[in-house]
C-alpha cells in the first residue's frame, strides 16, 4: 500500500452541528451540508496521509470525496463522519439476521485526493433519486399578537424536556426558554422549508395537487401493493401511529419504525433477558454513580445531564455527589467532564461487560488486558459499581450499532441484573427521537411486537432479518412504501435507500426530507408539539400529551387526520371498510 | 422404493418475498397434480396458487408415502421463502438461490440447494438433512429470538460448502452443522448441544453464553470472550469425520453460565488470541 | 340503536334474586327494559331456550393494560408466536398472545367468556395515560383502572404528617386527574423501600426514612378512602407475598378493619389475589396451605372481601406486579428472564415469566389454597374469582375455576395429576362443598358490581341495567353440572351470544363486532378551599420530586375515549 493509503476504522453519529442545521436550515441546505459532508480524522493520520485537504474514502459500498477536518479526539486509525447521507453511502447494509446494519465500524480505506469532493446531487444522482430539485419553501411567518405558552413539550429527542416557554408573536416562534440549542432551533425554524402543499410526481418534477387527489393516489398505491411497507413514525404522535398500525394490518404490509436502526438491538436483548431500569426520578434523587456507555449526550441529548446529573435531587446533592464514568470508543465532549473515562477498543464492549460481570461474581480474569483496558481498571470500575448506593448506566448507539448489537445490550443489562445482587443499580437506552418509544409502544399493544412487524398472514408477526426495514428495502423484498414522519434516504445505507428509487414510494412529512426525492405522493403535515397536539412517550416510558402553540399552516393537516382519511379509502378499495 | 419426482419450474419471478410452506413433500402427498397446482402461497401479503408462479410436471397424483416424494424447484430466486417447512420425509432440490426460513422446523428428509440461501436456514430443525452449495445467510439451525436457549435445532444435520453469516447455531440443543468455509459473528451462541464444526475462521465471541455442546473453529477467530478459559491444547483433532492436522486450543466456558461446553480453536491462526493466555499455557503445557 | 328480546332464556340474576327462572329480558337502546315497552314488529327476537342468561361477567383484577404489561408482551415474543389468530376485518383484528395478549385478544377473549367489565388493578400515577390508552384500545369490554399510591411520596408525606384530611384531598385530587377508580396499595411500603434500599418489608416493619410502618400506611389510606366516600375503597396486595409463612401477614392485614372506623359505606378493604400471600410453612418444602386460617378470618370479619388469584396448574404465566422486591426474588427461582422498573417516586414493578406445574409440590399447595379459601367461605358475596391475570393464570381459563367450585368431581380429577404429596396435607380433598350457578353468578356479575358501586346498572338485568348480557348455552336443570362439569366448561369457555350495550359482539362463540366500551373513573368532590391548601402543598413538592411538570401530569377529559365519570359527595368539609 502506498504511503498515501491509509486503513481505518470509520464512525458515524450525532453530532450537535448536524442535529441543529438538519432542524434550522434542513437536509437541502447549504449549512446542513457543511455540517455532515466531511470526514474528521487523528492529527497523526492526518499528516501520513500528507496532510490532503480532501480525501477519497472507499469502503465495500463503494468511495465518495470529503472535506477533512482534524480532531484530537480521533483514535489513531479511526475516522468519523457526521451521520447523513455522505456517511449512508459508504455503510455495510448487512444486519446480521438482527435488522441494524453496520452503521459503526465500518472497514475503510482513504488516501488524498485532488478530484471534487461529492455533492448532494451526486448522490441522489447516484441512487437515482427521482426528483433531484425540490419545491422547497419557507411558510411565511406574520407577525401579531404575542403569546406566551407554558410548559411546552420539545419535540425532538427522547428526553422530552416538557417545561419549555414558548413565546409567540402572530405566527412567530420568537423564543424558546429552557431548550437546548437544537431545541430552540427546531422552533424558532418551524416554518422553514416546509411542505406546503400535496404533490405528485411528474417524471422529475413535483406536481400540485389537491389533499383528495393526492390521498387517492396514495390509498391505490398502498391498496395494490401485495407488500406495503410502512415506515418511520418515531417523529408523530400515539394516536397516529395507533392509525398507521391499521393501514399495515388492512393492506397486509410491514409496519416498523426507526428503532429498527436506533435501540432496535435494545428491544431485541429486552426479549431476550428482561432489564432493570427506572425512570429520571428515582435517578435524579437517588443516583451517586452514573455511567455513560458509548452515548454522548452533551451532542445528542442535550439537557439530560443538567436534568439528571447536575440536578440536585430529594436524597442528592447533585453532581458533587455523584461519580461520573464515561465508556466509550474516543474521548468525547461528555468525556470531558467526567471523573473517569475509560477507552475501550471499537466492537470490544461485550468482552469489557463481560469482564465486569466476572470481577462483579469474583471469577478469575485470565486475560491482563480485556478489549484495550487493563485489568486493573477492569477490578477498579466493578467496585465502583458495587459499592455504590445508587448506580445508573446510560447507553446508546455506541452499543446498539457496534458490530455485537444486541449482545453487547443484553451484556450490559446482565451486568446491571448482577449489580442487583449487591445495590441498586439501572440501566436506560438514550432513545433518540421524541415519540420513538411511543412508536414502541403502540405496536406493542396492537401486535405483541415492538417494531418490524409484518401482517402477510393476517396476523402480526417480528422476524428480524427478515421483516426489517433495512433488509427488506436493501434486498428489495416490498412493493410499496409510506413513509411517515422520517427520513431514511438520509441516514439508511445506501443500498436500502436505492431500492426507494424502484418502487412508489409515498411520504407524510411537514418538511422537505431527502426521502422526498424519491417520493411519487408527497403530502403536507403538520408539526407534532408545535402545531398538532399528541402524545409521546419519554425514553423511560413516561407518556406526555403535548401541546400546542400555533395552529398547522392552512390546508394542512396533522398526522393524525391525514392518516385516518388514508385508512378510509384503503378500506373501501379493499372492501373492508363498513 | 419407487421415487415419484415433481418438478417446479419458475414462470415468474416475484417482487417480494413469497411464502411456499406448502412446497414440502408431505403437503404434496396424497394429492392430485391439479390439487398441487392450486396450493396456497402468499405473494407479500397477497394470495394466489403455486400454478401463478411455477410450472409444475409430475405424476397425475402424489403417493401417500412421503418418503417415496421428491420435489425439484428450477429456477429458483431468493424471494422463495419456507420451503421445506416441517417436512418429515421425502427430498427437495433447488436449483438456484433461495431465500428465507428454508427446512424451519424440519422433522426428516433432505433438502439440497445449489445456490445461495438467505437466513434462518434449518432454524428449530427437529431432523433430517439440509446441504448447501453456495453461501447462506445469517441464523443458521437457530432458536427463535426470546426463546430459551436450547429452542434452536436438535437433530439432524446441516452441511454448508461455503460460508455462512452470524448466529450460527444459536440456541441449538443438538444435531451437526458443517461449514466448509468461514462463519460471522456469534457462532454457536447460547448453545446447550450439539456440534459445530466450522473449517474456515469466525467473527467475533463464538460459544458467548453456551452451557454444552462443542464448536470447533479451523480458521482465525476474530476474539473470544474472557470468561472461557483454557482447559488444553491437543496437537490435532478429528470430529464428525472430519480431520484437522494441526494443534487446537481448547477452551472450556462460558463460565458466566457456569457453562462446561468445548471452543475449540486453531493454534496457528489464533496466536493474537493465545498470547493473551501466555502465562497459563505454561501451566496448561506442563 | 335497536330492541331485541331475549325469550325462554333460564335467567340466574342475584341481585335481582332470580334464581334460574325462565323469563323474558328485553333491551332497548343499550338498556334493559320492560319487555312491555318492545315492539315485536320491529325488535330482533332470540330464542334462548334452555340456556342460561345471565349479566356480563366482571372483574375485579386483571392486569389488561399499562407500561408492565407492555413490557410484559414485550418479554414473550415466544408466547405470540405460537398462538395467532388472523383477523377477519372488518369484524375482528388480528390476534396473539397468551399470557400477555395483544389488546384485540384481551377485549375479544374476554368477551367470548361473557365478561363485558374488567379492572385493571394497578397503575402508577405518572404513566396511568399510558394504561388509558391502552384500556382504550381494549375492545368491548367497560374498564377502570385502580392508582397506586402506597409508596407514592407525596403521600407517604402526608401520611407520616399525620393530616388525615390533606390526604383525603390529595387522593380525591389523584384518582381524578388520573381518572382511576380505587386506591391500589401493593406489598404496602415495599416499592419505596426498594427503591431506597433494594428490599421489601413485612407489615410492621418500618421503611426507611420515614419510619411508618406498612400497617400504618394501610390504616391511614383506609381511612382517607372512608373519607372520600369512594365506592370501592382500598385494594390490598398484602405484605410479603411469596414468602412461605406470609398468611400471617395477610391475618393481621386483614385485622386493620377493627382499627378503621366505617364512615361511609361498602367494605374497608379488599384482600387481593389472596393465594399468593396464604402460605404456611416456613420454606419452600414445608410449605402448606394457610387457607383455612384465611377463610376462618373472611367469615369473622364481615367488613373484608377478598379475590382468589386462583393458580391454574400445567399452564404458562407471566408474573408482573407492582411488587418488585418479591419479582426478584422469583428472577433467583426461575433464572431466566426479569425486568424491574423504579418509577419515579411512585411506585415500581417487575415482570418473570413463570410455568406452573401439576407435580410439583410447592404448585399444588398454591392451587389448594385459593380453592379452600373459596369452598370454606361462608359468604359468596365476599369472594371473587380471579387469576391475577396473568400472574397465577389467564383469564382464559376461568371456566376451570367455576367447574373447580362447582364440582367436587371436577377438583377430583384434577387432583390426580397433581403431587399427592402436597395434597396429603391440604383440607381440600375432604372438602364436599359445591357451589351452585347462582353462586357463580354472584361471585362474577353481582358482587364484582356492588364492589365497585356499579350495581344500580351492570351486573344484573333488572329494568334500568345497561344491556350487557351473557348467554351460555348450557341448561342446569337438564345437565348435571357436578357430574358432567365438562359441559360447563365447554359453555362457559363460548358464550352463546353476548351483548354489550345493547349490541350484539359475540355469537356461537365468536366476535361479530368490534365497538369500544366506557372507562369508569371517578371524580370525588373537593370543596375549592380545601383543593387551594392542597395545590399550595402539592406545586412546590411537585417541582421538586417529579421531573414531568404538573401541568403535564394532569389526564385531561378529552384524552379518554369514552370516559364515564362518577361523581361522588365525600365527607370533606370546608
Amino acid at each position: 500500500m502506498s504511503e498515501k493509503h491509509l486503513s481505518i476504522i470509520l464512525n458515524t453519529g450525532r453530532t450537535m452541528r448536524q442535529g441543529m442545521s438538519m432542524e434550522s436550515d434542513g437536509k437541502w441546505s447549504k449549512k446542513y451540508f457543511e455540517d455532515v459532508a466531511y470526514i474528521e480524522l487523528n492529527p497523526e493520520d492526518f499528516k501520513t496521509l500528507g496532510n490532503p485537504s480532501k480525501v477519497k474514502i472507499t469502503t465495500n459500498q463503494g468511495s465518495i470525496i470529503l472535506l477533512v477536518r482534524t480532531n484530537n479526539r480521533v483514535k489513531q486509525g479511526s475516522a468519523f463522519i457526521p451521520m447523513g447521507p455522505f456517511a449512508s453511502m459508504l455503510v455495510d447494509y448487512d444486519s446480521d439476521g438482527t435488522g441494524i446494519p453496520y452503521l459503526k465500524s465500518t472497514k475503510a480505506v482513504i488516501e488524498s485526493t485532488t478530484e471534487p469532493t461529492t455533492t448532494l446531487q451526486d448522490i441522489l444522482k447516484i441512487l437515482e433519486a427521482k426528483v433531484t430539485e425540490i419545491p422547497m419553501m419557507d411558510l411565511e411567518t406574520k407577525h401579531g399578537e404575542k403569546r406566551v405558552i407554558e410548559n411546552v413539550s420539545c419535540p425532538f429527542c427522547g428526553d422530552v424536556c416538557d417545561y419549555l416557554r414558548i413565546e409567540v408573536e402572530g405566527t412567530k416562534i420568537v423564543r424558546n426558554v429552557g431548550g437546548c440549542a437544537i431545541s430552540i432551533s427546531k422552533f424558532l425554524n418551524y416554518n422553514k422549508h416546509r411542505i406546503l402543499k400535496p404533490y405528485i410526481r411528474n417524471g422529475n418534477r413535483f406536481t400540485e395537487v389537491g389533499l383528495e387527489k393526492a390521498l387517492d393516489i396514495a390509498a391505490e398505491i398502498l391498496a395494490n401493493a401485495k407488500y406495503p411497507l410502512i415506515y418511520g413514525l418515531s417523529n408523530t404522535c400515539v394516536e397516529a401511529i395507533d392509525i398507521a398500525v391499521e393501514i399495515a394490518e388492512v393492506t397486509h404490509g410491514i409496519i416498523d419504525n426507526t428503532s429498527v436502526v436506533c435501540h432496535g438491538p435494545t428491544i431485541l436483548a429486552l426479549q431476550e433477558v428482561g432489564a432493570v431500569t427506572a425512570t429520571f426520578g428515582p435517578m435524579l434523587h437517588l443516583a451517586d454513580l452514573v455511567v455513560f456507555w458509548g452515548c454522548n449526550p452533551r451532542e445528542a441529548h442535550m439537557n439530560h445531564i443538567s436534568r439528571i446529573v447536575m440536578a440536585r435531587g430529594r436524597f442528592s446533592e447533585g453532581r458533587k455527589a455523584r461519580k461520573v464514568v464515561v465508556v466509550d470508543i474516543r474521548k468525547t465532549m461528555t468525556a470531558d467532564f467526567a471523573d473517569l473515562f475509560i477507552q475501550v477498543e471499537p466492537s470490544r464492549d461485550v468482552e469489557l461487560l463481560r469482564a465486569l460481570r466476572m470481577a462483579i461474581k469474583d471469577l478469575e480474569i485470565e486475560a491482563p488486558r480485556v478489549a484495550g483496558v487493563p485489568r486493573e481498571k477492569i477490578l477498579e470500575l466493578a467496585e465502583m459499581m458495587r459499592t455504590s448506593r445508587y448506580g445508573v448506566l446510560f447507553f446508546g448507539m455506541g452499543l446498539t450499532q457496534s458490530e455485537a448489537r444486541f449482545r453487547a445490550i443484553e451484556e450490559a443489562i446482565k451486568l446491571v441484573q448482577d449489580l442487583n445482587e449487591w445495590t441498586k443499580f439501572v440501566l436506560l437506552p438514550m432513545r433518540g427521537h421524541y415519540n420513538v418509544n411511543g412508536a414502541n409502544q403502540v405496536l406493542l399493544w396492537n401486535t405483541g411486537y415492538p417494531y418490524a412487524v409484518d401482517f402477510a398472514r393476517g396476523f402480526p408477526r417480528m422476524i428480524v432479518g427478515v421483516t426489517s426495514t433495512p433488509d427488506l428495502l436493501a434486498n428489495g423484498d416490498v412493493d410499496a412504501a409510506l413513509i411517515i414522519a422520517s427520513d431514511p434516504a438520509a441516514h439508511f445505507p445506501r443500498k436500502a435507500v436505492e431500492y426507494l428509487s424502484k418502487m412508489p414510494v409515498i411520504v407524510v412529512d411537514a418538511k422537505w426530507s431527502l426521502t422526498t426525492a424519491f417520493a411519487d405522493v408527497v403530502i403536507p403535515a403538520g408539526m407534532v408539539g408545535i402545531e398538532c397536539e399528541g402524545t409521546v412517550y419519554r425514553m423511560d416510558g413516561v407518556p406526555i400529551y403535548m401541546k400546542k402553540v400555533l395552529d398547522p399552516p392552512p390546508g394542512i393537516l396533522c398526522d393524525k387526520e391525514i392518516l385516518g382519511m388514508l385508512l378510509k379509502r384503503i378500506k373501501e378499495l379493499k372492501k373492508v371498510g363498513i | 422404493m419407487m421415487i415419484m419426482s415433481f418438478v417446479l419450474k419458475l414462470k415468474s419471478i416475484p417482487r417480494v418475498l413469497t411464502d411456499l410452506r406448502n412446497i414440502s413433500p408431505d403437503k404434496f402427498a396424497g394429492k392430485n397434480i391439479d390439487e398441487i397446482r392450486n396450493l396456497k402461497i402468499l405473494e407479500g401479503g397477497a394470495p394466489s396458487t403455486l400454478d401463478t408462479l411455477f410450472d409444475i410436471d409430475g405424476p397425475s397424483i402424489a403417493p401417500a408415502e412421503v418418503k417415496t416424494i421428491e420435489i425439484t424447484i428450477e429456477n429458483s430466486v431468493d424471494k422463495l421463502c419456507f420451503v421445506g417447512y416441517r417436512m418429515s420425509n421425502g427430498k427437495i432440490v433447488v436449483k438456484g438461490n433461495i431465500g428465507h426460513f428454508i427446512g424451519y422446523k424440519m422433522k426428516g428428509g433432505t433438502i439440497v440447494i445449489y445456490g445461495k440461501t438467505r437466513n434462518y436456514l434449518g432454524a428449530k430443525m427437529v431432523n433430517g438433512v439440509i446441504e448447501v452449495f453456495g453461501d447462506v445467510g445469517h441464523r443458521v439451525g437457530c432458536k427463535l429470538q426470546g426463546e430459551k436457549s436450547g429452542k434452536g435445532m436438535r437433530g439432524g444435520s446441516i452441511i454448508i460448502h461455503g460460508n455462512a453469516g452470524a448466529d450460527v447455531g444459536w440456541g441449538m440443543a443438538g444435531g451437526t452443522i458443517v461449514v466448509e468455509g468461514s462463519v460471522g459473528n456469534f457462532a454457536g451462541s447460547d448453545m446447550v448441544g450439539g456440534v459445530v464444526v466450522i473449517k474456515g475462521g469466525s467473527g467475533i465471541y463464538p460459544g458467548l453464553g453456551m452451557v454444552s455442546g462443542r464448536i470447533v473453529i479451523g480458521g482465525e477467530v476474530k476474539a473470544i470472550v474472557p470468561s472461557f478459559y483454557l482447559d488444553s491444547l491437543i496437537p490435532s483433532l478429528k470430529v464428525k469425520g472430519i480431520t484437522f492436522q494441526k494443534p487446537f486450543a481448547t477452551f472450556i466456558g462460558d463460565a458466566i453460565v457456569s457453562g462446561k461446553g468445548m471452543l475449540q480453536i486453531s493454534c496457528e491462526d489464533n496466536k493474537h488470541i493465545l498470547e493473551l493466555y501466555k502465562d497459563i499455557l505454561e501451566e496448561v503445557r506442563s | 340503536m335497536m330492541e331485541m328480546l331475549i325469550k325462554n332464556g333460564i335467567v340466574i340474576d342475584p341481585l335481582n334474586s332470580i334464581k334460574g327462572e325462565v323469563m323474558d329480558i328485553a333491551v332497548r337502546n343499550g338498556k334493559i327494559v320492560d319487555p312491555s315497552e318492545i315492539d315485536l314488529s320491529k325488535a330482533m327476537v332470540i330464542d334462548a331456550k334452555n340456556k342460561v342468561v345471565m349479566a356480563g361477567g366482571i372483574d375485579i383484577h386483571s392486569h389488561i393494560a399499562g407500561p408492565k404489561v407492555n413490557i410484559g408482551r414485550l418479554m414473550r415474543p415466544e408466547d405470540h408466536y405460537l398462538t395467532n389468530k388472523p383477523h377477519a376485518l372488518p369484524f375482528r383484528r388480528a390476534e396473539t398472545g397468551l399470557t400477555v395478549p395483544n389488546v384485540y385478544r384481551i377485549g375479544y377473549g374476554y368477551a367470548r367468556l361473557g365478561y363485558t367489565f374488567v379492572v385493571e388493578p394497578a397503575t402508577p400515577p405518572i404513566k396511568t395515560r399510558h394504561t388509558h390508552h391502552e384500556l382504550d384500545a381494549i375492545p368491548i369490554i367497560d374498564k377502570a383502572a385502580y392508582v397506586l399510591v402506597d409508596s407514592n411520596w407525596m403521600a407517604l408525606d402526608l401520611i407520616a404528617k399525620g393530616d388525615r384530611d390533606l390526604l383525603a384531598t390529595y387522593f380525591a385530587w389523584l384518582l381524578y386527574t388520573t381518572k382511576t377508580y380505587a386506591l391500589k396499595l401493593v406489598d404496602p411500603g415495599s416499592d419505596f423501600s426498594w427503591i431506597y434500599k433494594g428490599r421489601g418489608i413485612d407489615i410492621d416493619e418500618q421503611i426507611p426514612f420515614y419510619g411508618l410502618t406498612p400497617r400504618d400506611i394501610i390504616k391511614s389510606i383506609a381511612e382517607a378512602a372512608q373519607i372520600l366516600n369512594i365506592p370501592h375503597k382500598v385494594h390490598i396486595h398484602c405484605n410479603r407475598l411469596g414468602y412461605p409463612g406470609n398468611y400471617s401477614t395477610t391475618l393481621k392485614t386483614m385485622e386493620i378493619t377493627g382499627t378503621v372506623s366505617k364512615l361511609t359505606p361498602g367494605y374497608t378493604l379488599h384482600v387481593t389475589h389472596v393465594q399468593f400471600t396464604g402460605y404456611k410453612g416456613d420454606s419452600w418444602a414445608t410449605l402448606e396451605s394457610g387457607g383455612e386460617d384465611i377463610a376462618k378470618e373472611l367469615n369473622r370479619n364481615p367488613d373484608v372481601t377478598l379475590d382468589l388469584g386462583q393458580v391454574i396448574p400445567g399452564r404458562p404465566a407471566t408474573t408482573m406486579t407492582a411488587d418488585a422486591p418479591f419479582e426478584f426474588v422469583l428472577y433467583h427461582l426461575t433464572k431466566w428472564k426479569w425486568y424491574s422498573t423504579d418509577t419515579e417516586v411512585d411506585s415500581a414493578a417487575g415482570i418473570v415469566p413463570y410455568r406452573y406445574r401439576k407435580k410439583n409440590y410447592v404448585n399444588t399447595v398454591q392451587w389448594v389454597i385459593g380453592l379452600e379459601i373459596a369452598l370454606l367461605a361462608n359468604d359468596p358475596w365476599r369472594i371473587f374469582i380471579t387469576t391475577d391475570h396473568p400472574n397465577a393464570g389467564t383469564f382464559l381459563d376461568y371456566p376451570k375455576i367455576i367447574t373447580w367450585l362447582i364440582s367436587k368431581k371436577a377438583r377430583e380429577d384434577t387432583m390426580k395429576e397433581m403431587s399427592q404429596r402436597a395434597l396429603k396435607r391440604s383440607a381440600l380433598p375432604s372438602i364436599n362443598k359445591e357451589y351452585t350457578l347462582y353462586d357463580i353468578a354472584i361471585m362474577t356479575r353481582a358482587s364484582p358490581a356492588k364492589l365497585i358501586g356499579l350495581e344500580k346498572v351492570k351486573g344484573h338485568l333488572g329494568i334500568g341495567a345497561d344491556a350487557d348480557i351473557a348467554i351460555y348455552d348450557i341448561n342446569p336443570f337438564e345437565v348435571d353440572i357436578s357430574k358432567n362439569y365438562e359441559f360447563v366448561i365447554k359453555a362457559f369457555n363460548r358464550a352463546w351470544l353476548v351483548v354489550k350495550n345493547g349490541e350484539i359482539v359475540v355469537k356461537d362463540g365468536e366476535i361479530v363486532n368490534t365497538i369500544y366500551g366506557k372507562t369508569y373513573y371517578v371524580k370525588p368532590e373537593l370543596p375549592e378551599d380545601l383543593e387551594k391548601e392542597l395545590m399550595k402543598m402539592l406545586e412546590p413538592k411537585f417541582r421538586e420530586y417529579y421531573t414531568i411538570t404538573l401541568e403535564n401530569f394532569v389526564i385531561k377529559d378529552h384524552e379518554i375515549r369514552n370516559p364515564a365519570e362518577i361523581k361522588i359527595k365525600t365527607l370533606l368539609k370546608r
